[in-house]
């Protein structure tokens, strides 16, 4: 076997072992980092939602107080604001969904889910419980979601949300005396959600686990080919002339041409040793013929 | 040329009806005009036509009137009352004696809207051809149109009075409380409608700035000398929605319109249609004194 064939064998096999030793580790990393990119933009929409929420509820409601005597307007519910402020963010990543749900809501629309329910009944076992990350099945693949309660968080809030008799009285002409009353302050009313299909992540993963992997083996490739190359113009090439320039000296043909070695390297040292070794049967020969 | 004479009689004229209001001590300055949004409004002060500008007071009896393009003039008072006047709408601030109890507003015709800080009640509040507002706990609006009148409970309740033919109290309709958020309709043919919300219609109809939350613009306004501007002479179409008013309202302009007379084509609009307003023929055309008096040295 040609020591270059043993070489890229040798080669082949690092590549091989190493190329799937770090495409099983960056393959879990990536899909990892994926999911956590995404989780991360999950609660940048759930905080972003908050901090909507917080403006309609300080900033906007009051100045509509004085038209929602009238007529009822959506706009000055926090939730409605955050919901249709996240309509937007839908529209260009459609892959994000955004729900308010609640136990008890104004909005029929809103009413939680039974795996949203659980949800709310585990914030609501669990004061201190800041977020809830999870997979769940869906009849279009895996999803996975993020999930934060809603508390009430200041008391101007149950002027709606009280008693019907409180409340806006074009609100209650709306949804009825039935829904959306009887809450109290920091109670668990109600999950915020962010769900994204779990295919998501894995393509975003395998998209840069290939690129990786790509990445990877042109590396190698070009490693490989420069070795061969180098392997081949320092050592093979250098080696074969200088066999076959020793076939021809123990053949006698001491006119052969010198050897002479591209660089002062091992081959050039062997090729000096060979030479010495030339002059040295060339002595003998002569002092045998003399 | 002849304009030109008009306009300086009609100067003339209104600085003389001033004069002589503000020397028998009739003005006391009551409100202050804070907001003029939209089209032009005027002020009848006396017997002068003003136009409305932000800043100006307002003293009692003064006469407010909103063109169709105003949007809002918004009054405020001492004390943190505001009386915001829609579009098409004659009101006359403070109808009553400078001093004493005189309602916030006569609402003539069109939309207004006052919101007291604290509840007021006893006498007339607001008042109207058709319906009284005798107590008010925040936010009403009340518009007039014609023989209806319309009223919207908008935040606390409003005790009304609602009124018969010439502005008496009608023995059938007693005093009626309209709860927070109810509206009440009192009709052409003098009966009352109570419901628990408006209806669209009116809503619809509502000038879109009352349903907005403005706040204060007083203090905006404090120690500037902000005078309303002259804006010609008041001819009898200017008055004459007052002078065919109620009678609890027009017996009060036969004094205070009396030096319009001066100028003839008032005299001579106001005798063209006498049959209307007949409480100025006294005036127009006084008893002569008889002919044993006339010879006494």
């Amino acid at each position: 076997m040609k020591l270059i064939l043993k070489f890229n064998l040798a080669f082949l096999v690092v590549f091989l072992i190493g190329l799937a030793v770090s495409g099983y580790v960056a393959r879990d990393l990536l899909q990892y980092n994926a999911q956590q990119e995404v989780l991360d933009t999950a609660g940048l929409m759930i905080e972003k939602a908050d901090a909507v929420r917080s403006y309609t509820s300080k900033q906007v409601a009051p100045l509509l107080q004085t038209q929602m005597k009238y007529t009822f307007l959506p706009q000055s519910v926090p939730s409605f604001a955050a919901i249709e402020v996240l309509k937007g963010f839908s529209e260009k990543h459609p892959e994000f969904t955004f729900k308010a749900a609640m136990l008890n809501p104004t909005n029929p629309r809103d009413r939680a889910l039974d795996w949203e329910a659980d949800l709310v009944n585990h914030f609501k076992q669990n004061p201190d419980a800041k977020q809830v990350i999870g997979q769940r099945d869906t009849p279009s693949g895996r999803s996975l979601y993020i999930a934060r309660p809603i508390r009430l968080p200041s008391a101007a809030c149950l002027q709606c949300h009280s008693t019907p008799s409180a409340a806006p009285e074009t609100m209650v002409e709306k949804y009825g005396p039935a829904n959306g009353f009887g809450w109290a302050m920091n109670d668990t009313l109600g999950v915020q959600v962010v769900s994204v299909p779990l295919a998501l992540p894995l393509a975003r993963a395998d998209k840069a686990w290939w690129t990786v992997m790509g990445m990877l083996t042109g590396v190698f490739l070009v490693i490989g080919l420069t070795l061969n190359l180098m392997l081949w113009k320092l050592v093979i090439q250098p080696v074969t002339r200088l066999s076959a320039l020793a076939d021809r000296v123990s053949m006698g043909e001491m006119e052969a041409p010198e050897f002479t070695a591209p660089a002062r390297d091992e081959i050039g040292v062997l090729s000096d040793s060979f030479s010495r070794m030339r002059k040295s049967l060339q002595h003998a020969m002569k002092l045998l013929e003399g | 040329m002849k304009r030109l004479t008009a306009w300086i009689w009609a100067a003339a004229l209104s600085l003389s009806v001033c004069s002589g209001a503000a020397a028998s001590g009739r003005d006391l300055v009551v409100a202050t005009i804070t907001i003029v949004d939209g089209g032009p409004a005027t002020v009848i002060h006396a017997a002068s036509k003003l136009s409305s500008l932000e800043g100006a007071s307002i003293s009692n009896e003064d006469i407010i009137e909103t063109s169709s393009t105003t949007s809002v003039l918004r009054l405020e008072f001492n004390g943190g009352l505001t009386l915001d006047v829609g579009p098409s709408s004659r009101v006359m601030v403070k109808p009553g004696p400078a001093a004493g109890e005189a309602p916030v507003a006569y609402l003539l015709d069109g939309w207004a809207k006052l919101s007291v800080s604290q509840s007021l009640a006893g006498k007339a509040v607001l008042t109207s051809p058709a319906l009284d507002v005798t107590a008010v706990d925040r936010d009403l609006v009340l518009h007039v149109k014609g023989g209806e009148s319309e009223l919207f409970a908008e935040s606390g309740g409003v005790q009304v009075q609602v009124l018969g033919k010439h502005g008496k109290a009608s023995p059938t309709n007693s005093s009626t409380k309209v709860d927070r958020g109810n509206f009440m309709a009192r009709h052409q043919d003098g009966t009352v409608d109570v419901s628990s919300r408006p209806g669209q219609a009116f809503v619809q109809s509502v000038p879109r700035a009352f349903m907005d939350t403005l706040p204060s613009r007083l203090t905006l306004f404090t120690g500037k000398d902000i005078h309303l501007e002259p804006a010609g002479r008041l001819s009898y179409e200017d008055t004459q929605a007052w002078l065919n008013a109620e009678p609890r309202i027009r017996t009060r302009f036969l004094s205070r319109w009396k030096p319009l007379l001066q100028d003839e084509a008032f005299r001579r609009a106001l005798t063209a249609q006498l049959s209307l307003h007949p409480e100025w023929h006294p005036i127009l055309y006084p008893p002569k004194p008889h002919a044993n008096e006339a010879v006494k040295p």
